[in-house]
């Protein structure tokens, strides 16, 4: 695994918005079959990362490449074919409300492939009991729990069998339950597929989980590229704050009250 | 209430420093200050305040204690917190306004010609997007088919369904009763000059011409546009639209270029009928008011109407059905913030979209 070529390249990438640089400077890279968490406080830029991998930001400046392909926005027709290949689970589920969820399953094929309705059919109800949710291939996302519309987007971003999955804080706004059963989830597939998964959380139970290696981000520079193993030996600093769950002590440190006269009788 | 009576403000004076002592209330909280402030303390003056019954502060307390000293610091006099409470100091001591705090995105001082730049920038912004999406949806709804059909298979009737086979009764029966109150009206004048007959080319004319297609646009308006905005804006903030991008869709393809021809079919349609619903409208009123007979309204309208007045009928509709899709499709892009963007924009694209069509309607008139 450790000769083999990277999967996704970032090359000192700077994203900005407006005058706020977001991102500063910013090179990783991710390597095959392997489940790679990007990690940080809120606001440190991890979301902005995903996006501009995934062609949905324009960088300031800086280079991506994905499978060796150079993504640009999205009217790039190299950029469009590289996607193919590329499954995205955003952070509601982003299921389109007007279709049922076995047509949104099916949309990818449908605009992609030439398969007839009747294989697509097929490949829809494997997709959905992978996750399983077979049962509800007839209804609307809108009369979904929070839990099946995550699981049904990740059926629809499995469903081009992706050597490559996107996942956008896959357990925000879900109870541990089934936040567990969806790390289960991504675990199985890896396993199954073989697919190399890229998961922005800051869910430390489910880094634990899954994570074989981390991108620690913190005000928009990476702090620690890495495995997951090693990234715990860290004792000080951000990233030893995180894991510890403890409140930085560097903003302790910049808080200074106004000295008060105080007496006592 | 528990507020500082007069008879416990001690005040004293040695060795020239005023000292006022004063004895907070049991709870310093808002209440409290709302009826205090107009007391006004002089503060070039040692002044402790004595805590000694106070068991309770709220932000208010904190926030006055904190300007309070500040004030006190300022002008050169004392502040003294006597007999305080470990909890209540700490709770005091929670926030310090004077700590220098981060604030992300400043907006710069700006003068008029700065406010004036930023102005024309934007608008110069705006008007950049929406020829792009203008663009876009000429191209991908022609030319580009050839290359790539990202829309599913059905949805070019589910669509003409939607946005025009459902307007179909309020378009007529709105075309009808103006036909009818326009003839009514018209009738009246021309019976005094005994030119009844000429009401047929009249409502031909105005109809066919200016009518048929303005007022099927302005209900298309708001109805198509505003649903067209309100879509593409909810697909928006809930990430939709960036779906359908990592998925390799184009979504003005997906979305806009199936509207773009299902409005493209059915206006001119929807225009045809409402045409003919005002002239219906125009004919109730020859038989029954002006006593003309069918025939003779048919053959003056056939002899006055001719193709041009039909070809520019066509030619308006089918322009017009462009600036709804457009119009409300630019609006609906825009929204990139919550729930409350997408109604304003739903708003404003309904009152830009009539108002285009009308400019355009106007523009019309010159050819």
């Amino acid at each position: 695994m450790v000769d083999s070529k990277p999967i996704i390249e970032v090359n000192n990438l700077v994203t900005k918005y407006g005058a706020r640089t977001v991102l500063n400077n910013v090179s990783v890279k991710f390597m095959p079959s392997d489940i790679r968490a990007i990690l940080g406080t809120s606001g440190c830029g991890k979301t902005t990362l995903l996006k501009s991998i995934i062609g949905l930001l324009k960088p300031s400046s800086g280079t991506i490449k994905i499978f060796g392909v150079e993504i640009h926005d999205q009217d790039d027709p190299e950029t469009v074919e590289v996607l193919k290949k590329v499954g995205v689970l955003f952070q509601g589920g982003a299921l389109l409300g007007s279709l049922t969820v076995g047509a949104n399953v099916a949309l990818p094929l449908q605009m992609h492939t030439k398969l007839s309705q009747r294989i697509i059919n097929e490949i829809v109800m494997m997709k959905l009991t992978q996750v399983d949710l077979p049962h509800a291939v007839n209804l609307y996302p809108g009369e979904l729990s929070g839990g099946m519309r995550k699981r049904a987007a990740l059926a629809r971003a499995l469903v081009l069998d992706p050597p490559l999955l996107f996942c956008d804080e896959p357990s925000a706004g879900l109870d541990p339950v089934t936040s567990a059963g969806l790390d289960q989830l991504l675990l199985k597939l890896r396993k199954m597929l073989g697919i190399t998964i890229v998961v922005v959380t800051h869910e430390l139970l489910s880094i634990q989980k899954i994570a074989d290696s981390i991108t620690f981000l913190h005000k928009g520079v990476v702090l620690y590229d890495g495995t997951f193993a090693e990234s715990k030996k860290i004792e000080s600093g951000p990233i030893a704050e995180f894991f510890a769950r403890k409140e930085s002590a560097q903003k302790k440190e910049s808080f200074k009250s106004i000295d008060f006269n105080v007496e006592y009788v | 209430m528990n507020f500082i009576m007069k008879n416990e403000l001690k005040e004293k004076k040695d060795s020239g420093v005023i000292e006022k002592v004063l004895l907070v209330p049991s709870a310093l909280d808002r209440d409290w200050i709302i009826n205090n402030s107009s007391q006004v303390f002089n503060k070039r003056i040692k002044l402790t305040l004595d805590f000694l019954q106070t068991s309770r502060i709220d932000s208010s307390g904190i926030c006055f204690l904190q300007l309070l000293h500040k004030d006190f610091n300022a002008a050169g006099g004392k502040l003294v917190l006597r007999n305080i409470s470990g909890d209540l100091l700490s709770n005091l001591k929670s926030w310090d306004s004077s700590s220098e705090t981060e604030v992300l995105d400043k907006i710069p001082e700006s003068n008029v010609f700065n406010k004036l730049g930023q102005t024309v920038l934007a608008a110069k912004e705006e008007i950049v997007k929406a020829l792009s999406i203008l663009t876009e949806m000429i191209y991908w709804g022609t030319i580009g088919l050839l290359k790539k059909r990202d829309f599913r298979q059905g949805i070019l009737g589910e669509q003409m369904y939607q946005l025009g086979f459902k307007a179909l009764v309020i378009v007529a029966l709105l075309s009808l009763l103006i036909g009818l109150v326009l003839s009514l009206q018209s009738a009246m004048q021309l019976e005094d000059f005994g030119a009844g007959v000429f009401l047929a080319p009249l409502m031909g004319k105005s109809m066919v011409r200016e009518l048929g297609p303005l007022l099927t646009a302005i209900i298309l308006a708001g109805r198509t546009g505003s649903a067209t905005t309100a879509e593409i804006a909810t697909m928006g903030v809930g990430e939709e639209i960036d779906a359908l991008k990592t998925m390799g869709i184009n979504p003005i393809q997906f979305i806009v270029v199936p509207k773009f021809w299902a409005i493209t079919i059915t206006m001119p349609t929807l225009s045809l009928i409402s045409t003919a619903m005002g002239i219906f409208g125009g004919f109730l009123v020859a038989i029954s008011y002006l006593n003309l007979s069918p025939a003779m309204y048919l053959s003056e309208l056939g002899q006055w109407l001719t193709l041009k007045d039909i070809v520019l009928g066509f030619s308006k509709s089918v322009v017009f059905s462009w600036l709804i899709i457009w119009i409300g499709a630019c609006y609906g892009f825009r929204v990139h913030g919550g729930a409350e963007e997408v109604g304003k924009e739903t708003t404003a694209s309904v009152v830009a979209g009539i108002f285009a069509i009308i400019i355009a309607d106007a523009a019309f008139s010159f050819i």
